[in-house]
């Protein structure tokens, strides 16, 4: 956590030419300069800057937007709902069409249904998930019109509402990574379906149904779960993307709108507070293991 | 050595493998002689021919300038194979290295870089890459740093994990008991069994560089515009989504096709250099 804090610190201070500069413009008063640098702390010895920034940080404050004056936590935590509910969506998808189709896949190797499968696994590592965007809101909501193409309702505010804003860009997100979710399933149970003890449950007399479920599924979740973990990381970056596709007022979008308006202070707390959630998915990850696989213990 | 060769001749003998290779070679191709083969001028305006759409006079239609986008996508192969290619050649340069040095000699040297790695390799990818441009600035020499930074990671593990395996292995003591030096042992003996592992790794770093380059475009943090690059030619298409349905289709299928080469190309090798999954 330490680490990623400095890392992202370094980031941002790798930003060329001076931000007070950036900030008052080329002619801005000497004067001005000098005060404006005292009170943002610039003139003090980096790794001083870097410790007061972080005690701020650990107690929670991210500091204010330089250009809306708005404290950049409450900014995140405004939109946060938004990104949450996105992510959590595309997350929805990519497990629903991920497992059962790479279980399928397994079950089935050298079939149809495994070429079909396998395929489908191809075409969506290699799609854009923002191009898979466009064309979803090309085909639905320019051309058939089921869906709005422009404007926003939370689900939190209305919920049927909300979900026809949030379909097609959790669609275009959660095919994607359903992808790279049932590649993983299926290799994974590939692996599994050859054990001895599979086909010990095969010869009881078990069927089919039970074996794949509860004799192979729940062992092949291990690895299943590590690409699940990271599917995480990959879902809330790709947000910041889809969220820009599709106009919804995010973390992401405001990501990369703090940018393109040099909002460093705004950018600097986005990225470390995205960074943290996936920290934290990470760890949850890792505990999760040992629940699926009891050899694992924690001492 | 001879590994490779055996791996390029069976290659030739594996169809989905020597299709995504095709479709590698065809996408450098084009990349190469864009300049030479497009019809026109990727940044021609001609506002009498704006948002037309395709034809045999442009394949692909026009955008809201009236460029043509044939030329335009074929122009935007350069762009992303030059941006793919160096990213991943710096990811190398300073990965291997970093990785091989920290495998082989272990201790504290291994304990720093890792940890390095470690800060690098949790944050998602794509942000951190957005993180990068948007403190240097969006062009293309940055686009390559941040994407190398966000790969070289990736890189060091891989030779890390190979080089921990190797270093036990008999040939190693061989090569120290002879009074080789470490150097010599690490460079002439060390290094040429990662090969596999690397070019495997690489492939998949290019497929998703081009992904990354072309997103990083699309959201105005990557190749700067008017440059036909295949996320600007998409961003621009965006607001012509009804009128202009082409602008959005090519150059996002372009971008698909090279990565679907990539991986095609990528997961076949992988399964070729791959001593376990060896008949």
């Amino acid at each position: 956590m330490i680490l990623v804090s400095m890392a992202v610190f370094i980031i941002i201070r790798l930003v060329p030419g001076d931000p007070v500069l950036t900030l008052l413009g080329p002619n801005a008063e000497p004067g001005m300069i000098e005060e404006l640098r005292n009170e943002l702390g610039l003139n003090r010895p980096v790794s001083t800057q870097y410790l007061l920034w972080f005690f701020k940080v650990i107690q929670g404050d991210l500091g204010k937007s330089i250009v809306s004056g708005r404290g950049i936590l409450e900014s995140i935590l405004e939109r946060i709902p938004i990104t949450f509910s996105l992510v959590f969506f595309a997350f929805l998808v990519a497990v629903v069409v991920g497992l059962p189709s790479g279980t399928a896949a397994a079950v089935h190797q050298n079939t149809k249904i495994d070429y079909l499968c396998m395929t489908f696994y191809l075409l969506g590592v290699s799609i854009p998930s923002f191009w898979l965007g466009l064309l979803l809101l090309l085909t639905f909501s320019v051309h058939l019109q089921w869906f709005p193409s422009i404007g926003f309702v939370s689900i939190f505010k209305d919920f049927y509402r909300g979900l026809q804003y949030l379909l097609l860009p959790a669609l275009s997100l959660g095919l994607i990574e359903s992808a790279i979710v049932g590649r993983m399933t299926r290799s994974s149970m590939l692996e599994i379906l050859r054990q001895e003890y599979i086909t010990t449950a095969k010869a009881k007399g078990l069927p089919a149904r039970r074996v794949i479920w509860r004799h192979a599924l729940k062992n092949a979740f291990g690895p299943i779960l590590t690409v699940i973990g990271l599917e995480v990381g990959f879902l809330l970056g790709g947000a910041v993307v889809t969220e820009t596709v599709f106009s919804l007022p995010g973390i992401g979008r405001l990501v990369v709108f703090s940018i393109y308006n040099r909002d460093y202070p705004m950018v600097q707390g986005c990225i470390l507070f995205i960074s943290l959630v996936y920290l934290t998915v990470s760890l949850i990850v890792d505990l999760l293991y040992g629940f699926f696989d009891p050899r694992i213990k924690y001492g | 050595m001879d590994s490779l060769r055996d791996a390029f001749r069976r290659l030739m003998l594996h169809r989905m493998t020597f299709f995504g290779f095709i479709i590698v070679v065809a996408n450098v191709l084009l990349a190469i002689a864009a300049p030479f083969v497009s019809p026109n001028d990727p940044l021609e305006i001609n506002l009498q021919n704006k948002v037309l759409p395709p034809s045999s006079g442009h394949y692909f239609g026009t955008d809201e300038y009236g460029r043509d986008i044939f030329s335009r996508v074929l122009h935007g192969a350069s762009i992303s194979l030059q941006i793919s290619a160096t990213s991943v050649i710096l990811s190398l340069l300073i990965g291997i290295p970093l990785g091989g040095l920290s495998g082989f000699y272990g201790g504290f040297i291994d304990l720093i870089f890792m940890r390095m790695v470690d800060a690098i390799m949790s944050f998602p990818a794509i942000l951190l890459a957005i993180g990068i441009m948007a403190a240097l600035g969006p062009n293309k020499a940055n686009l390559t740093i941040a994407l190398g930074v966000v790969f070289i990671p990736r890189i060091a593990r891989v030779i890390r994990g190979s080089v921990l395996s190797l270093k036990e292995k008999d040939f190693v003591e061989a090569s120290r008991a002879i009074g080789n030096s470490e150097y010599r042992t690490f460079y002439r003996h060390v290094l040429p069994n990662c090969l596999s592992p690397i070019i495997v790794q690489s492939t998949m770093l290019f497929a998703y560089a081009t992904l990354a380059e072309a997103a990083l475009s699309f959201l105005g943090l990557g190749t700067p515009p008017p440059a036909p690059s295949w996320g600007n030619i998409l961003s621009d298409g965006r607001n012509f989504m009804s009128d202009g349905p082409w602008m959005t289709i090519f150059p996002g299928l372009a971008i698909a096709l090279a990565v679907f080469g990539y991986n095609l190309f990528g997961d076949g090798l992988r399964d070729l250099l791959d001593p376990r999954l060896k008949e």
